[in-house]
């Protein structure tokens, strides 16, 4: 059958959706393969679609979860453009995604991600440039106009067009902008508002820029890079072995605790986990929204140590957040925890600087963590004092330090201690909060 | 010139810039701020940069002032981090937690997440889940010592009366410390009570400083408090003396009745 045929389709119940969708966001990728008389092009609409059609008797396939192999949009919108502008379809032979249309058999099997990889997704940068741009423009309009005289009118202005941001790939950046909203609708900003503010900046511009280089560069996925994440892009597992060498490790989990995120509507499990093997801390996330809380499995806390294969991370240059392929486990025992207490470091001037510059610089929402020998810690009506390598900190008061408390004074000396490093704006100090105690032998969870 | 307070003080400024609206806002603190950094002799290269922005901010156009708002708040931000200093001490403290080793149980999370929940909020549900912690024994992990320690006050006496009797004497005298920093020198919601799990946990020498330290500095209940519950030989005599002249007749009764024991 010749793509002549292809004009007696009737494709006029899409036709509508068809203009729109070459209007709004154009089809890219056009290919046409005249030795089995194949159509084929790309959609950035949301759906991410990649539809081939061929002439002949139900001869359409699209990779949108919503269209399968039934005439679409989607392949409608290859037809029209085939019979209005046959010069914008690149010639190809014996490629083979497209000489082999989905069998009937496994109608819904998409293109998997490898294939997709192969072309470059501009459009999908430039569409995120754009919403970039769009957030930038708007959080410009809120401190314009100032938040103090901003009325429900036009906050529902704002929240309206920040729901576009969606489209644009920006999930991540719309809940941050509605967290600040929310921020200031309830109490009066304070210092970490200004705080946000930057961060949000920062995030946007640093990301404006990997985003141009993405183009520049021609990048068939999406640019390794930590801010990506925090616009909302969810990295699959596959994405990531594009980046990564996957590996084997032991993993001892050092704390876990449930956070819940109503912004998001979501909850957050968050493990910590302790490399055995390089002494890196690591975090892997359970995320789990509200809408789907019985198809997600909780995490829980692990006693056992991890033996994890095929660990890949995301981006990040702060603490790394980790996902695994499978693992299996083994009972911790006196050697595990051994070999991770000898990999504690000594704190110096030099490891405190460092981490000052990761708090002030980096664009990480996780906390620092650092894994430290201790020479002792003392706890004295309620002040909890921890002495290590020359110096002296004072522990934040929370409930882990709390926990300090239960030991006697002996078992508190020459330890590791796990702790993390957060800004405190009121004392324009760090506080820092223990996480978990190795001694030797055993080890000691101070959360959960 | 103090470099975290300037910086501190142009935070408070730009919050007030935004809040106002940076359209139409008054910028009068910027521009003396620069001039006072202007006036500074050989100053240093964070103000020399500080200055810059200060002035980019005072001098921009309506149309570029947005931009330099940005580059400005980034700046002291950064400036702020920079200068914000670790917690060190020089206080030198040598405090003795002498305690025996306890059998703590490791508990997932999962088994005690609704009580540590219920702890936390003080709701209904606690007493029900205190029971069943101590069915299963999920009570003996470490980590709820804290949250069981901080429900001793609650008004709902029977949930902590529970845990006063059932759940904390398992800890001995590792809850000491965490015991002792709740005790409220005013009579308030279960101080009484908090002193009972106190006294049980103490050995003998504790005991007698604390009983001491509460006739002398304790509200007029917690002294009758003490001297109703705690045998003669942990009070020293010393301390009765003051309390047979008191003007509570209560007070006074309990006190003879102390030095008649001794007697």
């Amino acid at each position: 059958m010749s793509l002549a045929n292809l004009s007696v389709i009737d494709i006029s119940p899409y036709e509508k959706g068809a203009r729109k969708l070459i209007d709004s966001c154009g089809v890219e990728g056009l290919y046409i393969d005249p030795t089995h008389s194949l159509l084929q092009g790309d959609f950035f609409d949301g759906c991410e679609a990649q539809a081939v059609v061929q002439a002949g008797p139900k001869g359409y396939y699209c990779s949108c979860s919503a269209c399968g192999v039934s005439l679409c949009a989607h392949s409608s919108a290859i037809i029209l453009c085939y019979s209005e502008k046959k010069d914008s379809f690149e010639q190809v032979a014996g490629i083979s995604h497209l000489q082999t249309l989905p069998s009937k058999a496994n109608p819904y099997k998409k293109t998997s991600v490898k294939e997709k990889k192969r072309k470059p997704l501009t459009k999908k940068f430039e569409i995120m440039i754009e919403g970039v741009d769009l957030s930038l423009k708007l959080l410009d309009e809120i401190l314009m106009n100032g938040f103090s005289a901003s009325d429900m009118l036009f906050l529902s202005r704002i929240k309206t067009q920040l729901n576009k941001l969606d489209a644009y790939y920006l999930g991540g950046i719309k809940l941050e902008i509605l967290e600040l909203l929310q921020s200031i609708s309830i109490q009066q900003p304070g210092d970490d508002f200004l705080s946000k503010l930057d961060f949000l900046y920062r995030l946007l511009r640093q990301g404006k820029e990997e985003l141009k280089d993405a183009i520049e560069q021609q990048l068939s996925s999406m640019p390794y890079s930590e801010t990506l994440t925090l616009f909302g892009h969810v990295w699959k597992y596959e994405e990531l072995l594009n980046w990564n060498e996957p590996r084997g490790s032991c993993l001892i989990q050092l704390n876990f605790d449930v956070k819940e995120n109503l912004t998001a509507q979501r909850l957050e499990e968050n493990s910590l986990w302790l490399d055995l093997e390089h002494g890196k801390i690591f975090l892997s996330q359970n995320l789990r929204p509200f809408k789907a809380l019985k198809y997600i499995p909780a995490t829980d806390t692990e006693l056992q140590v991890l033996n994890c294969k095929g660990i890949v991370e995301y981006p990040g240059s702060g603490i790394s957040r980790i996902r695994w392929q499978r693992a299996e486990m083994i009972d911790l025992e006196v050697h595990h925890v051994k070999m991770a207490f000898e990999q504690a470091s000594s704190v110096s001037a030099e490891e405190l600087k460092a981490l000052k510059a990761q708090i002030r610089d980096g664009l990480s929402s996780i906390v620092p963590h650092r894994f430290y020998k201790v020479d002792r810690i003392d706890t004295n009506e309620g002040q909890v004092t921890v002495s290590m390598n020359g110096f002296q900190f004072e522990l934040a008061d929370t409930y882990q330090t709390k926990v300090l408390n239960t030991f006697p004074s002996h078992d508190l000396e020459n330890v590791a201690c796990v702790f993390s490093f957060e800004l405190n704006r009121e004392g324009d100090s760090f506080l820092i909060y223990p996480i978990c105690l190795l001694k030797e032998e055993s080890i000691h969870r101070l959360g959960f | 010139m103090n470099f975290l307070k300037v910086i501190k003080e142009s935070k408070s400024a730009l919050l007030a810039i935004i809040s106002e609206g940076i359209e139409v806002a008054d910028l009068s603190f910027f521009e003396s701020l620069h001039k006072d950094l202007l006036e500074i002799n050989s100053p240093g290269k964070s103000l020399q940069v500080f200055a810059r922005a200060l002035r980019k901010f005072t001098e921009a156009k309506k149309s570029e002032r947005m931009q330099a708002f940005w580059e400005l708040n980034s700046l002291i931000e950064r400036f702020y981090v920079s200068l914000c200093s670790f917690p060190e001490t020089s206080q030198k403290v040598i405090a003795q937690n002498v305690c025996e080793s306890v059998e703590y149980k490791n508990v997932k999370y999962s088994e005690i997440k609704h009580l540590v929940a219920a702890l936390a909020s003080r709701n209904g549900s606690m007493l029900n889940l205190v029971r069943e912690s101590i069915i299963r024994e999920t009570y003996k992990s470490r980590q709820l010592v804290p949250y069981f320690v901080d429900c001793l006050d609650i008004r709902h006496s029977e949930t902590a009366e529970l845990i006063a009797k059932e759940i904390l004497p398992f800890f001995g005298r590792s809850i000491v410390k965490l015991t002792y920093q709740k005790i409220d020198f005013k009579h308030s919601v279960g101080q009484e009570r908090i002193i009972n799990v106190l006294l049980a946990s103490m050995d003998v020498g504790e005991k007698k400083g604390f009983v001491s330290e509460l006739l002398l500095n304790g509200d007029t209940l917690l002294r009758k408090h003490i001297l109703k519950t705690v045998e003669p030989e942990f009070i020293n005599k010393r301390e009765l003396a003051p309390l047979i002249d008191s003007r509570s007749v209560e007070l006074r009764d309990l006190a003879l009745g102390m030095v008649e024991k001794y007697t």
